[in-house]
């Protein structure tokens, strides 16, 4: 336990750098049983440079050559209107190439992944009216559900608020709203906002840390709430946000950090899920910042990156949020970061 | 697209079902496609569906956060419809003796209950789940899941009857009780129980006079 425990009480920038860099050039073959697939992982690795304030050691020529490449393209107008959707593949493992006809037997477009693709081309400032954004939005439509939620691909998969995140997040990057229903997507959402002001991913679910940053972040991106809605005078909102608030800040545990769930140990990730809940809302303010530092740090690695839990071993996921968590603790050296896209504010804004 | 290639392959797509080890590692490289693909074949096969069932519960018992795996059971349990009603139900309260808190396994047992039925024995197992541990957040949901689905008698007695035992539910679910209150009813009950007491003089009418009965025997710790 203690060769795992980080000796270091204070935030090791460079150590994190070396981390992600390690992570950019090889993928371990421990992450292959998890379904997070290339593109994600080199979202988390560009992004968390980008945050660490270290993106000129990436080659962003490079970057978006190849997340370019992942892109599904229809042939016609067709093809575009056929209900599949294109987007990006995750990976060229799913990119199955058109067959001897030219028919695209196969295409893989995911939500997550298009919404991973072009958040790494807004980090590397790739040009925006390059993009062949119009298939992308066109296609997204046939993949919302009447209740107002989105599958990830046409395949058929299931639908919870991580997709109406990653379709809001989407429309947002590309500055077209015309890829969802905005109003449906809002009414999936209240539905999810449970009994004690949480939102679960799932109608009728537990609330989430998860599910209520994507809830939030979404009605955020859409326009339903503004930001900062604590500081304002208007005291009506299209959700319960004392409540909503009050579930947020309960969430910090007595350890400093913060649970994704009632009575759940405290996790990395929700410093940020949950974290940016409250700093959407306006209330980060409101939390004890030293004592989540603290815990932070308690699952800050020797090896560089962050673990889920304290004193185990990093993995990426968790690292990503613990950046983008000490990003919002103003930790020196780190770039402001835009909650509500999950992307470093400066990126959000455009070069 | 497929289907011309299975109806002349039948017997090698039959092989791959079973192959599972095979298959594993395409499974979380690509996973929406070979899942996807796995369905095709089971339709085209007319595949049995229960061996499907325990197919997938192999698999679940390494992966049980897997949300395709999940996606892939509901697929199965919603074309065997209530046939499939108490192996669901059986499964879910098996991945959840493991974990009590597996939110995939809350999320299909919402879903199975909803679409399949099955709530008779769920309060009592909610019970159970709360004696194991008082402080299972993810068995709350479910109770107030069921307060609010079913919005039954039973399920507001069953809440009355944990709340006279001592559990001390957090102020949060008061607002679930809250929501079930009409405005004609006594806004002044302070707490939890005296308000449930009240909904059910409402609810159930034949018996206000007993509900009225417990409001005045509650314990005095009762929340």
């Amino acid at each position: 336990m203690d060769s795992l425990r980080s000796s270091s009480s204070f935030f090791d920038r460079e150590k994190h750098v070396v981390f992600l860099q390690m992570m950019n050039q090889l993928l371990p073959s421990d992450y292959q049983g998890q379904e997070i697939n290339r593109l994600t992982l080199a979202y988390f690795a560009i992004s968390g440079l980008h945050i660490l304030g270290a993106l000129d050691e990436v080659d962003k020529e490079e970057v978006s050559s190849w997340v370019l490449s992942l892109q599904a393209h229809p042939r016609n107008e067709a093809e575009l209107n056929n209900g599949q959707f294109f987007g990006f593949h995750g990976s060229r493992s799913s990119q199955f190439p058109r067959d001897d006809k030219g028919v695209l037997i196969h295409n893989g477009s995911h939500l997550a992944s298009t919404y991973c693709a072009l958040a790494i081309l807004k980090i590397v400032g790739y040009n925006f009216s390059c993009i062949n954004s119009k298939s992308i939005l066109t296609s997204m439509r046939n993949l919302q559900q009447p209740d107002g939620s989105f599958m990830p691909t046409h395949v058929g998969a299931e639908t919870d608020l991580r997709f109406v995140f990653c379709a809001a997040a989407i429309c947002s990057m590309l500055e077209n709203w015309s890829g969802m229903d905005k109003e449906k997507a809002k009414e999936y959402i209240l539905n999810c906002q449970s009994y004690d002001g949480g939102f679960g991913l799932i109608p009728g679910s537990e609330s989430h840390g998860g599910g209520t940053y994507c809830a939030v972040a979404s009605l955020q991106l859409m326009g339903f709430i503004e930001h900062d809605i604590l500081s304002k005078s208007s005291s009506s909102s299209i959700i319960n946000v004392p409540l909503l608030l009050d579930w947020s800040l309960q969430r910090q545990a007595a350890d400093g950090g913060f649970q994704g769930r009632a009575n759940k140990a405290s996790d990395t990730c929700y410093a940020f899920w949950v974290g940016g809940v409250l700093r959407i809302l306006g209330g980060y303010k409101l939390i004890d910042k030293k004592a989540l530092h603290g815990f932070l740090l308690t699952c800050q690695s020797q090896y560089g990156g962050f673990s889920k839990f304290p004193g185990q071993l990093p993995d990426l996921y968790h690292s990503y949020y613990g950046f983008s968590a000490f990003s919002m603790l103003e930790e020196p050296g780190l770039i402001p970061i835009c909650v509500e896209l999950g992307i470093a504010d400066i990126a959000a804004i455009g070069h | 697209m497929f289907p011309n290639h299975i109806s002349s392959r039948r017997q090698g797509w039959g092989e791959l079902l079973g192959n599972s080890s095979l298959l594993s590692s395409m499974y979380f490289s690509c996973p929406s496609n070979v899942w996807h693909f796995r369905r095709l074949i089971l339709e085209a096969l007319n595949a049995d569906l229960h061996e499907e069932l325990n197919f997938i519960k192999k698999v679940a018992n390494g992966n049980p956060k897997n949300y395709q795996i999940w996606h892939h059971r509901r697929w199965v349990a919603e074309k065997l419809g209530s046939d499939a009603t108490s192996k669901e139900l059986d499964f879910t309260k098996k991945i959840l003796s493991l974990d009590a808190k597996n939110y995939h396994a809350w999320s299909h047992r919402q879903w199975v209950l909803q679409e399949l039925g099955g709530w008779e024995d769920e309060l009592d197992y909610c019970k159970q789940l709360l004696e194991d541990d008082i402080f299972n957040n993810s068995a709350w949901n479910q109770v107030c899941f069921n307060t609010c689905q079913r919005n039954t008698v039973f399920a507001l007695s069953t809440l009355l009857d944990l709340l006279c035992h001592g559990f001390q539910p957090s102020q949060d679910f008061i607002n679930a009780v809250d929501a079930l209150k009409t405005p004609d009813l006594d806004l002044s009950d302070s707490n939890l129980a005296t308000a449930v007491c009240s909904v059910l003089g409402h609810m159930d009418p034949m018996r206000v006079n007993y509900w009225a009965w417990r409001k005045n025997k509650l314990p005095a710790q009762t929340a």
